[in-house]
């Protein structure tokens, strides 16, 4: 046996002789975008009027993070075949070989009637109604039958990204309210601009896998020109809470320079042809979303 | 004899080895969980 023949085995092929790691089920729940949906489901569940026993609370942002990371999995085992051919996801589980397709799903499958049911029997039935709705709709609506079909697949799909903080207040006051409405608002309009600036950089990934993108399908200058009417949008709806008396003046002062700064650095996206200002505001949207978020809950603390 | 990749792998006793303890930890988790469940649901009646 030669030696390229021994690194070869070692290598790539024996990562999937060998079974998978448990890193690689971690990998399966999209740790990433977990984190972010916990932060805003806690938040959520801290600016919601009234009290719930400090206990419940965890296990309700627990349930969140599980179900998130539930339909993360089911997702990649739908998007495996996509996921193969773009550079950005194909390191992922499913299509480098260390986890077999069937068990991601009997995993994310597992975990989503699990965390579903966990919250029902532990905080209440109408924040594991939301919950559960959030996951139908992320595997359902988004993954199957959105995301390959129309290049407004993440405006409507972005809807399953926004119910956490819906699911965390629900999880307190054990209803909806228009406030709690306000705050899925808030991620629903967020969730384009978001994710286009990543789409813009990465348009001849998605090209490649035949996911119709707005930039692949409307091209660059239409993309733009909607990210911006976005983050216009986002500027007056940030304000809401404000109005409806849920976050103070500290909130309303840093929602207004946040939203000042997203759209700028739309603007900055519109009139240039180089990446790196999408990659900047690709950056920047994930830090308004988390800014937004914590100075609500410092708002609600202070 | 140990072969290097596959069942008789080092390897992969290691990582069968890794998942269960996993597997123990969740399970453990998981009573720790239904507990103090349990506890705080009553506490609030």
């Amino acid at each position: 046996m030669s030696d390229t023949s021994v690194d070869a085995r070692s290598g790539a092929l024996g990562a999937v002789l060998d079974g998978p790691q448990v890193s690689d089920y971690w990998e399966l729940l999209k740790p990433r975008v977990m984190s972010l949906v916990v932060f805003t489901g806690f938040a959520g569940l801290f600016v919601a009027p009234g009290h719930i026993n400090p206990v419940l609370a965890a296990i309700a942002v627990l349930c969140i993070a599980i179900g998130s990371g539930a339909a993360g999995a089911i997702n990649m085992w739908f998007d495996r075949d996509i996921d193969a051919v773009m550079a950005r996801t194909s390191g992922r589980p499913i299509p480098s070989g260390r986890v077999q397709p069937g068990e991601a799903l009997g995993f994310g499958a597992v975990l989503a009637a699990g965390s579903v049911v966990v919250m029902g029997l532990g905080v209440n039935w109408s924040a594991a109604a939301l919950l559960a709705l959030a996951i139908l709709f992320y595997v359902f609506v988004y993954t199957m039958w959105l995301k390959r079909r129309t290049p407004q697949n993440i405006v409507i799909g972005g809807a399953a990204g926004a119910f956490p903080p819906m699911i965390g207040w629900a999880a307190v006051t054990g209803d909806v309210s228009f406030a709690s409405v306000v705050l899925f608002l808030l991620i629903f309009f967020w969730t384009p601009p978001h994710f286009w600036a990543l789409a813009l950089y990465r348009a001849g990934d998605y090209a490649k896998a035949g996911v119709p993108m707005l930039p692949v399908v409307a091209g660059a200058a239409a993309t733009k020109r909607q990210m911006l009417l976005y983050t216009l949008i986002l500027l007056p709806l940030a304000l809401v809470p404000y109005v409806l008396g849920v976050a103070g003046a500290w909130y309303a002062i840093g929602a207004l320079v946040l939203s000042g700064l997203f759209i700028l650095s739309a603007l900055r996206v519109l009139r240039s042809e180089d990446d790196k200002p999408a990659m900047q505001m690709f950056g920047f949207s994930i830090l308004y979303l988390f800014a937004l978020f914590a100075l609500l809950i410092v708002d609600r603390a202070g | 004899m140990t072969t290097m990749t596959g069942p008789d792998s080092a390897e992969f006793v290691k990582r069968r080895k890794s998942r269960n303890r996993a597997m123990l930890a969740v399970l453990l988790a998981l009573c720790v969980l239904f507990y103090v469940m349990t506890i705080a649901r009553m506490g609030g009646h």
